[in-house]
């Protein structure tokens, strides 16, 4: 709380913090208003979740979780979507780190090339659904996991080159130089030094791309099949003929949600470090 | 990390023999280089390519295979489209296989349609809306929360919540706290006395909506790069205004904002970017339909592509769209090199 020693600005500027408390008491609700009510609808009884006024206390029942599981058998999409995301993610980061370091270390491409890997990032994706749709069609990819794995490792690429370029250019090249000199080829100095020095900003590129692939949502609706689906885009058909099951739909949304959320809270530091190096979630 | 103490050893050991290094430019000569600068990219390529000359391949093999993928993934759909966008592909003779070269057609159809061009409004409206309010909102935060560490540790976990969450989830849990009858939104504001708005009903409320929900889900990701950049801001401008009487206005009007702004550019392009490429909340909520106002883009050429099955209108939206990206693309390049800021 050490602010700046001005004696008597401090009168407006505790007012303003006073107002700028109750801002951000209201923001932090805000925040996770939704995510609390998707929870607690997902314990409700259907009765209880077509109750006016909404019920803030009620009897918790698991009987939408049971719904969702077995008779809906969310497993399926669960797995899919655990599937596509390690498979994007362990891709995109293998591939992704050798350019970021080869970016990072030499002049590959000149000045254009890390900026033509920027511009990359801003492809928006549905421009990609048509033409993927067909291409997986044709390599009759059109209901598995891999074409999937596949789109979602291109979008993740340039987002994984860009910072781990930035990872590895914080490195310095003495390190490396020093284990040359001592007689490592250039991939032992990589695999020896270089990667174990990089291990935190994989981890933070690791995190933000399996999330990312795992919240992806329009190209998973496109190119999966029944038995295919993500969980998102499961979780998204709840809504039959007969109107929305709110109950399992929000269930899945929970199963959904949770998850990653408590790995973001548990790595919390990197994200937000990850986000401040100009990094950013799609 | 002992091994450190060697680099300055003067002769460059084990080393293909391919590949003499002339006197006086071994090792030696880098590390007078590496004293006098940082070791960043020219210093790199001086070192790794005068000593390892014998592996020039080595950084062309490394970028290959993620430059492949990129390339496939981006040549092949543009080209689709753009071929798609020249032939005369619809429902009507999408299976047929014959596709009559048409020239600009698509292109005419789609500039003569008001369907176009309101999802291009909306489009800019989305964007203006989502991108200003959740600018204004999170530098706000940011302000009051640059000075108080111990506030920022407790806020923070409940920013990671939005940014984290999936967003059609998120669209989902929206939907069901704004059902017309049985909301909790409109339940609270109504305890409040405030008026309950038909969120998702006539017409100017569904864009609203979908405007709020994505400033909701992207004001921490603005929040943490501007927070992060208003932290190591140097203090010592600040200090001697404070010396020399300055208000907190002027203080925040004459040095935080120049100081920021590469951060603020940088922030502002990635979020307008981002919103730009917006689909599945809208898509969850409205379906996008056509009447509602929220029938961004994104939405329009899903449509025409996977609804309507007019691939030939499809492609010309799809080029038109590359194209907008394009142009932004290359403003923010620009923007950046001038701002130095990569």
């Amino acid at each position: 709380m050490a602010l700046r020693p001005v004696a008597r600005r401090r009168t407006p500027r505790q007012k303003l913090l006073m107002a700028g408390t109750w801002l951000i008491a209201a923001a932090c609700v805000a925040n996770v208003f939704p995510i609390y009510w998707m929870v607690t609808t997902s314990l409700k009884s259907e009765a209880d979740i077509h109750t006016y006024p909404p019920l803030l206390l009620f009897p918790i029942t698991l009987e939408n979780y049971r719904e969702l599981f077995v008779t809906a058998r969310f497993f399926s999409p669960m797995r899919n979507s655990l599937i596509v995301a390690l498979g994007s993610t362990v891709g995109s980061v293998v591939l992704g780190s050798m350019a970021a370091y080869a970016l990072g270390r030499f002049k590959v491409g000149g000045k254009v090339f890390p900026f033509w890997i920027l511009a990359m990032r801003m492809f928006p994706p549905i421009v990609l659904a048509l033409p993927v749709f067909f291409l997986a069609s044709g390599a009759g990819l059109l209901n598995s996991q891999l074409a999937l794995i596949a789109v979602y490792l291109m979008l993740n690429l340039p987002f994984v080159i860009w910072l781990m370029r930035g990872f590895f250019m914080e490195i310095p090249l003495s390190l490396e130089e020093a284990a040359w000199i001592d007689g490592c080829s250039r991939w032992q100095a990589m695999i020896r030094v270089v990667l174990p020095l990089a291990r935190p900003g994989l981890a933070v590129t690791s995190i933000f791309v399996f999330i990312a692939s795992w919240n992806e949502f329009l190209l998973a609706a496109i190119l999966t099949g029944p038995e295919t689906r993500t969980a998102p885009v499961a979780a998204a058909q709840f809504s039959g003929e007969y109107g929305i099951l709110w109950g399992p739909m929000m269930a899945a949304g929970t199963v959904i949600v949770l998850p990653m959320l408590a790995v973001a809270l548990l790595v919390q530091r990197y994200i937000v470090r990850g986000l401040a190096l100009g990094a950013v979630k799609g | 990390m002992q091994r450190l103490g060697k680099r300055t050893s003067p002769h460059p050991a084990k080393r293909g023999n391919d590949d003499p290094v002339p006197e006086g430019e071994g090792i030696a000569a880098l590390v007078k280089v590496r004293e006098v600068s940082p070791p960043v990219l020219p210093t790199g390529r001086l070192a790794l390519g005068r000593v390892w000359s014998g592996e020039r391949l080595f950084p062309y093999l490394m970028v290959a295979p993620a430059t492949a993928i990129l390339l496939l993934f981006t040549l092949y759909p543009t080209l689709f489209n753009l071929n798609a966008s020249l032939r005369d592909i619809s429902v009507y003779n999408f299976t047929s296989g014959a596709h009559r070269f048409i020239g600009l057609r698509n292109y005419e159809v789609l500039w003569r349609s008001a369907e176009f061009w309101a999802a291009t409004g909306a489009t800019m409206l989305y964007v203006v809306a989502s991108v200003t309010i959740g600018f204004l909102v999170a530098f706000g935060l940011a302000l009051v929360l640059q000075h108080t560490p111990g506030l920022r540790t407790l806020v923070s976990p409940f920013l990671l919540v939005p940014l984290m969450a999936t967003p059609a989830v998120v669209a989902l849990a929206w939907n069901q706290m704004l059902v017309s009858e049985l909301g909790v939104v409109n339940y609270l504001l109504a305890q409040f006395g405030l008026p309950t708005p038909p969120w998702l009903g006539a017409t100017p409320w569904p864009l609203v909506t979908v405007v709020l929900i994505d400033v909701w889900q992207h004001i921490p990701f603005m929040f943490f790069v501007l927070l992060a950049g208003l932290t190591v801001l140097p203090d010592e401008p600040f200090e001697a205004a404070a010396i020399d009487g300055a208000g907190a206005w002027d203080a925040f009007r004459y040095l935080t904002l120049p100081l920021l702004q590469p951060v603020i550019m940088v922030t502002l392009i990635f979020r307008t970017m981002n919103a730009f490429t917006s689909f599945d909340v809208i898509y969850v909520l409205t379906g996008g339909a056509p009447g509602t106002g929220t029938e961004i883009l994104n939405l329009f050429l899903y449509r025409k592509a996977f609804k309507a099955f007019e691939i030939g209108q499809a492609g010309a939206v799809a080029v038109a769209m590359v194209i907008l990206t394009a142009l932004i693309g290359v403003a923010l390049i620009r923007l950046m090199q001038r701002e130095e800021t990569v």
